[in-house]
């Protein structure tokens, strides 16, 4: 090959375009989790000055398995599981609905997309003080059953959290969901139709196996994110969560910002980062295999 | 005429109803979950304009007595965060204007930086059919696969090493990463874009950047404000990360988070809280309700190859 076509017109634009994004990359990304790992296998001193021991990995290690870490690591995979179960399959149906462009659709679109427009410190403060003041208020007042605030109360401060979640989920799911399904071939729906295939069958025989790549992509980044997701659990308690409903994503983030500038503390919080993310790789890694194996067929 | 396409219509086929029992089913959910977003919100405004102390505690849930907006004077003059400074280490106020001017240039310059580019990634990815494109590929739907977890204090440290930390042009660098979605969802636009627009561009005598500029950057205008006006919000409403790395320019979103969290006694009343955070629904609803419809539009993303 000759020297002027190896530096042709194309690879000189491709090399500029790309020369920014992948330096950014490399540092933020590469060089970031580079040194979280380092971190896990050093101690750092008042000082910053930093050495290389396991103190702070076998300190991760051992506390990982105390009860009030596994109560976290609990809630994360409850959280995940009760969020993403009910948030997507309503999701689902909401996107249909909204394909079909049945009575209202629009304006349920609206309504659907609200909460990720709405920024969660402003809805969590709302949220947080109907649930402890306006509900206990209208149970005792319309209801005459007097119950504490949803939000201290032990037994349903949980479920609470799940529901704030899930009704916080709607808004790009519906509109990715929405939109895939615009992209299905009209003529297949048709034919179904004169089959006599009603909207029942044709949700689950035509839609969701029509979607499932931009299912599956969901899940794949739902799952990756179950040790990193908070459950807005910072907005809704804003004085602190309770330990018992606290997950892993939380506890990491109120770590880190009450270190600030204690640079000692990172290793303890990034060894159990790395330990975490030894769990979090295959279980993703699993579901997209999982996904890929046993769902739909693109033949 | 009239008559006749009457008698026609009473014997055509009927048509079948759209309304199955499936969709019923489908709006009784979607009505439940409208009507908790209203309830809400009715509520808020309505506590908003209570008297805190004394009505609010025999008046939770009805219409307030009377409308009382010392409420929202009260928050507005209360809507500050104090600061110190990191040369002089003074205690510095920062109030709501500044707040804002803060959260818009930090969310613009973000969202701008967070879907310029992912979009020429994924241009430049899916249109030159270099081998280093399948690696760009490859390197995104590993990093969706492979979670890293508890990686920021790191960040943070790399941020204080090249100087972003506490600058709000240091985020826009920190946020102009081409991983995540929003690539997929641009890289998906752009392959299924005829590559007839580049060959007739380059016959005409374009080169490579002006193509880009000219021809295709149009072609994806609707995708890219879409995207831009969605990540514009996201980062208008995001409090967690300027808490973390903007300790000198407080946010609004970081205002009202302190605002909620603050052990001030005389903001510890439910209804000058909740006053704040009208305040700062305002805008956002502004914005989304002048654009709704652009950012309601085409957003697709295929499924993840590799």
């Amino acid at each position: 090959m000759s020297r002027k076509k190896f530096f042709s017109k194309d690879l000189i634009f491709y090399v500029v375009m790309l020369a920014f994004p992948v330096l950014q990359f490399c540092i933020f990304y590469i060089g970031v989790n580079g040194r979280s790992l380092l971190f896990a296998f050093q101690t750092v001193d008042q000082y910053n000055n930093a050495t290389f021991d396991i103190t702070a990995l076998s300190n991760a290690f051992h506390q990982l398995f105390t009860k009030t870490m596994l109560i976290k690591i609990g809630n994360s995979f409850l959280a995940f599981l009760l969020t993403y179960s009910i948030g997507t399959t309503l999701a689902l149906f909401f996107s249909y609905f909204i394909y079909k462009k049945l009575a209202g659709s629009a304006l349920f679109k609206v309504f659907l997309f609200l909460p990720s427009i709405i920024s969660s410190i402003i809805l969590a403060t709302i949220f947080h003080f109907f649930m402890e003041e306006a509900v206990p208020t209208i149970s005792n007042q319309w209801f005459h059953n007097t119950i504490s605030g949803l939000m201290s109360n032990p037994d349903t401060r949980f479920g609470v959290v799940i529901f704030y979640n899930v009704l916080m989920s709607f808004g790009t799911s519906v509109l990715m969901y929405s939109n895939a399904m615009s992209g299905l071939s009209n003529e297949i729906v048709e034919a179904a139709k004169i089959d006599g295939c009603n909207q029942f069958r044709e949700f689950f025989h035509i839609v969701l196996p029509g979607i499932f790549p931009t299912i599956t992509t969901f899940a794949i980044t739902s799952v990756a994110a179950i040790f990193v997701n908070q459950l807005a659990l910072y907005s809704l308690y804003p004085g602190g969560a309770d330990a018992s409903i606290q997950t892993i994503g939380y506890f990491l983030y109120i770590e880190t910002l009450r270190a600030g500038d204690n640079q000692a503390q990172y290793p303890l919080l990034c060894a159990f980062g790395t330990l975490i993310s030894l769990v979090a790789i295959p279980l993703t890694i699993l579901t997209k295999f999982l996904l890929e194996r046993f769902g739909p067929s693109d033949k | 005429m009239k008559s006749r396409d009457r008698i026609l219509d009473k014997f055509a086929p009927k048509k079948k109803s759209s309304v199955s029992i499936f969709s019923i089913v489908i709006i009784v959910f979607l009505a439940l979950y409208c009507l908790t977003l209203i309830t809400l919100f009715i509520w808020a405004i309505l506590a908003s304009f209570k008297e805190p102390v004394m009505e609010w505690r025999e008046n939770v849930i009805g219409l307030p007595y009377s409308f009382y907006t010392d409420n929202y004077e009260f928050s507005l003059g209360r809507f500050y965060v104090d600061v110190t400074d990191p040369v002089t280490s003074e205690s510095i106020q920062v109030t709501l204007p500044y707040m804002f001017l803060y959260g818009f240039l930090y969310a613009i310059g973000c969202a701008f930086a967070a879907t310029i580019v992912p979009m020429i990634v994924g241009y430049v990815t899916s249109k030159y059919r270099y081998k280093f494109s399948k690696v760009i590929y490859f390197v995104v739907v590993i990093v969706m696969i492979i979670p890293i977890v508890g990686s920021l204090p790191a960040e943070i440290r790399m941020a204080r090493r090249f100087n972003l930390y506490d600058q709000i042009w240091g985020m826009w660098i920190l946020k102009a990463n081409f991983l995540g979605l929003y690539f997929l969802v641009f890289y998906n636009f752009f392959r299924n874009l005829p590559d007839a627009y580049n060959e007739a561009a380059k016959i005409d005598g374009a080169g490579n950047f002006r193509t880009m500029v000219q021809v295709i950057i149009p072609l994806a205008a609707p995708l890219f404000f879409t995207v831009l006006l969605i990540n514009f919000i996201q980062f208008w409403n995001d409090y967690s990360v300027p808490l973390i790395y903007l300790p000198t320019y407080p946010t609004a979103a970081v205002g009202m988070h302190q605002m909620a969290a603050g052990n001030d006694k005389e903001l510890q009343y439910i209804p000058i809280k909740l006053a704040a955070a009208i305040i700062m629904l305002v805008p956002i609803l502004i914005v989304f309700l002048a654009t709704h419809r652009k950012l309601l539009g085409n957003l697709t993303m295929g499924g993840i190859k590799g």
